[in-house]
């Protein structure tokens, strides 16, 4: 695969061929995927793995995933490479009949059968919005919390994301990302070495197909596009930002998000946003100590906690051992900057734990750089909570620290679109009853 | 200063005998270049470089000249500026101007970063806001900018303005943007609500979130014709005066005499003015009807607000000691100043101001080794200073 004179690295062409999608770009996925890998890569040979036939051997969580997923030396989970997000309408109006339900369920089960459950497989989920649950007389229960998506500072303007569904597909491997998506919806007689029997397609609409990536390289890769400098993220970053996240002592964990009664019990909710980075100033103005004091905090710069992109933190990126998370104020007045992984330790619960699980992923969707920031907690109030400590309006005002400027991240990112979605338990993932 | 030819920056490279690649980088070969100017050049946009590493330095000593030169002094050059237009928009009046490419320094707490000029064609685009009703600019932050290809919509650049201080132009928002090609664009900014207290008249004002708009012709020809003079006063203590236009207010504060309350007396620190007004009532906005300590922080000479500061003041009488941070605020006739209630000041007292974070504001040239270490410094209100 080429693009215009220049000659597209293994890991590039994979990114390239998900965002492309199509028979197109699952025909130059596949056909990659058959090849040995680069030294060191992570996008594996051949053999992909069949898919899970016992029910039993699939957790009854949709969201569980990190017990699927690979682990790195320090503990953490690896999220998988490739992420496509899929927005839906269902056809109808009203109430959903059984038969689109039962339709739909088969093919997720289906899915199941095609790919392993497992990042080298598939992750998937599928999730509703509260626009979804409108069409049902009766409201959702009570013991799910989800609002209609929000502006939540003052200094945004997002669209709001209304579709019904949102399925989110990950996997290490392209192929199975982009092949998924196909098989869902109808497109491909085979996938992954068995037919294709069942599909969504008739029951719901596409409406927007979003794609991205996380790991090291992926981004550095993919810097030919607006919003970052050429040559400027470093080769092993996982994320444009040029840093790792989701340290498994900084994520909630998939028991704490997990909605604990009701209907849904087993369930949890998902936000799902897109921002967009503006990196110029980043890397061509600031300097790495600056990165890091905004990123982590002052304390962090002051001390190089962080080497490279900060595989040395371990499991944890040290803002709860530092206690700097308890000096926030202190730090805008005295030091003049907060960081951003600083303000958001502040919207830990009660037990002293982050309330968000992040599985965010980086996005070059219409040629320009951004996250894809989706995250998972018990309801939507986490993560406004969340949200609104890394706003950090109580400091904006304190010592150097502005609305934006050395406010954390905030002068880079920029949020585009927002959307809430609940994710039910594996056994009410086909178009749920709202109690 | 004598009068002189006003060259262009092009008569400047042909003339001054030094590489066309580093005239450009340094742009400012002449006077403090020695001290500040990393050696190497990157290609492509602006780029920083650490100040105090070997590599910032270029494995350069400081020149002896350098360390003698005062904190606040005049640089090598006056830029002439161009104003693209003015609008006015919510409770502001905007300003949208430019300049040649300038070098400036960037700064997170302490951490000072060399901005300098990468080849290629562009401008330093400036905005200047102020409250058109009593004249005072307005802190905003770091507004966002989109400058678009007017014909095809193209997003050229998206970024955000630095806050910046310079001797001619005073507080702006700013930063070098390179344009691909000469034509027609649109520089689109937009503005957070003010975030520093807003007092008096000024409660609730600046509040919204505003866009303003303006349209950009690049041609090289027009920039060409931005006067550069070189100074011959460069590297002495002083500061270019206050660029003038019959459009806009030139950024300075109000004299110590014309400032609202009793007049408590001025110090000195870090090559900054802090002026100590005592209000015997708290302005609107501010939750007490006791007094209120203003500190109008300021640039010497030209009087320019210092903003983005951490500043905290320790008032004692009588083995009293009340220490409180003082909160940055915007107020009608006090302008940008920082300020709090103290219940029971009074003239006599003594006050100790002390800085945390330094003036978070990018600084041009003759700026940028000012205003960044402090000392503690006291006076005794009233007390005839
Ligand atoms: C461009 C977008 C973003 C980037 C590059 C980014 C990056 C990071 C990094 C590097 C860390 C520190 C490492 C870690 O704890 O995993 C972190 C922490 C964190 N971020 Fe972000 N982040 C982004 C946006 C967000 C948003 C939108 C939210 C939610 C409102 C968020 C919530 C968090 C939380 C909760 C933590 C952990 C805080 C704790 O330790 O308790 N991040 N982020």
């Amino acid at each position: 695969m080429t693009d215009g004179d220049r000659t597209l690295t293994r890991r590039e062409t994979l990114r390239a061929a998900v965002a492309l999608g199509g028979s197109t770009g699952l025909a130059a996925c596949l056909d990659l995927e058959g090849q040995p890998t680069e030294a060191g890569g992570t996008d594996r040979g051949t053999d992909r793995p069949a898919g899970t036939e016992s029910e039993a051997e699939l957790p009854s969580r949709q969201h569980a995933w990190n017990e699927f997923s690979r682990t790195d030396e320090h503990g953490n989970p690896v999220p998988a490479r490739h992420h496509v997000l899929l927005l839906a309408d269902y056809v109808g109006d009203g109430p959903v009949d059984d038969g689109d339900r039962t339709q739909a369920e088969n093919a997720f089960r289906e899915l199941e059968e095609t790919y392993r459950w497992e990042s080298d497989g598939l992750l998937f989920t599928v999730g509703y919005s509260p626009a979804y649950f409108d069409r049902y007389d009766e409201p959702l229960s009570e013991s799910v919390d989800l609002p209609q998506p929000a502006a939540l500072a003052p200094f945004e303007d997002p669209s709001f994301d209304t579709p019904d569904l949102l399925v989110h597909l990950a996997s290490d491997r392209a192929s199975a990302v982009l092949e998924a998506k196909q098989a869902l919806f109808g497109e491909l007689e085979t996938a992954n070495g068995s037919e294709v029997t069942e599909t969504i397609d008739g029951t719901v609409e596409l409406v927007d197909r979003r794609t991205g990536f996380i790991g090291a390289g992926l981004p550095a890769e993919h810097d030919d596009v607006d919003g970052v400098p050429d040559g400027a993220v470093p080769e092993d970053a996982p994320l444009f930002m040029g840093f790792k996240s989701g340290f498994r002592q900084n994520q909630a964990t998939e028991d704490s998000v997990t909605i604990a009664e009701g209907p849904f019990a087993g369930g949890t909710t998902q936000h799902l946003s897109l921002l967009r980075t503006e990196l110029d100033q980043w890397y061509n103005q600031d300097s790495r100590e600056q990165r890091v004091a905004k990123m982590f905090s002052a304390t962090h710069a002051a001390e190089t906690l962080v080497e490279g992109v900060g595989d040395n933190l371990g499991d944890s990126s040290l803002v709860a051992e530092t206690g700097v998370a308890d000096r926030v104020e202190d730090d805008a007045f005295e030091k003049g900057v907060v960081g951003h992984a600083q303000k958001l330790a502040r919207a830990r619960d009660e037990g002293g734990d982050p309330r968000l699980l992040r599985r965010d992923f980086a996005t070059v969707d219409d040629g320009q750089t951004g996250v894809h920031f989706l995250s998972l907690q018990e309801g939507i109030m986490d993560f406004i909570r969340t949200r609104n400590a890394m706003n950090g309006d109580d400091v904006a005002n304190v010592g150097g620290v502005g609305t934006k400027n050395n406010n954390g991240i905030l002068q880079y990112v920029t949020t585009v679109r927002r959307g809430n979605y609940l994710l039910p338990p594996r056994s009410k993932r086909s178009f749920p009853r709202p109690s | 200063m004598s009068p002189r030819r006003n060259p262009t920056r092009r008569d400047f490279i042909a003339t001054s005998g030094v590489a066309l690649g580093v005239s450009v980088a340094g742009c400012a070969t002449g006077d403090d270049a020695a001290d500040e100017t990393p050696s190497e050049a990157a290609p492509g946009g602006t780029e920083s470089t650490p100040e105090g590493t070997e590599q910032g330095r270029g494995n350069e000593l400081p020149t002896a000249s350098a360390q003698e030169r005062p904190l606040v002094h005049i640089p090598a050059h006056q830029d002439g500026m161009r104003m693209v237009g003015m609008e006015e928009v919510g409770p502001y009046m905007v300003a949208m101007s430019y300049t040649l490419l300038h070098d400036f320094w960037i700064l997170t707490g302490k951490e000072k970063i060399y901005v300098q000029i990468e080849d290629g064609q562009g401008l330093h685009l400036m905005a200047t806001v102020w409250d058109p009703e009593y004249n005072q600019r307005i802190p905003l932050g770091s507004p966002p900018v989109e400058v678009r290809a007017a014909e095809s919509g193209d997003s050229v650049t998206k970024k955000s303005l630095w806050p910046m201080l310079s001797q001619q132009m005073g507080p702006h928002f700013g930063d070098n943007v390179a344009f691909p090609e000469e034509g027609e664009y649109t520089v689109q900014l937009s503005f957070d609500p003010v975030s520093a207290r807003q007092l008096g008249e000024y409660r609730g004002r600046f509040t919204d979130a505003v866009d303003a708009e303006f349209d950009l012709l690049f041609r090289t020809d027009i920039t060409n014709n931005i006067r550069e003079r070189f100074v011959d006063e460069a590297g002495q203590a002083g500061a270019l005066e206050p660029m003038e236009t019959d459009m806009q207010p030139d950024g300075r504060l109000a004299d110590a005499a014309s400032l609202p309350g009793e007049h408590g007396g001025i110090v000195e620190s870090g090559a900054a003015e802090f002026v100590v007004q005592v209000l015997r009532r708290a302005p609107a906005g501010i939750d007490s009807s006791g007094p209120y300590l203003a500190v109008s922080a300021r640039t010497p000479y030209n009087q320019y607000p210092l903003p983005f500061m951490g500043l905290r003041a320790t008032v004692a009488n009588a083995g009293e000691e009340v220490r409180e941070p003082l909160k940055a605020a915007v107020h009608p006739e006090l302008g940008y100043h920082y300020g709090a209630p103290f219940p029971a000041i009074a003239m006599g007292d003594e006050v100790t101001l002390s800085v945390g974070a330094p003036p978070q504001v990018a600084r041009h040239r003759g700026y940028q080794t000012a205003f960044l270490e402090f000392d503690d410094t006291t006076l005794t209100l009233g007390d005839g200073t």
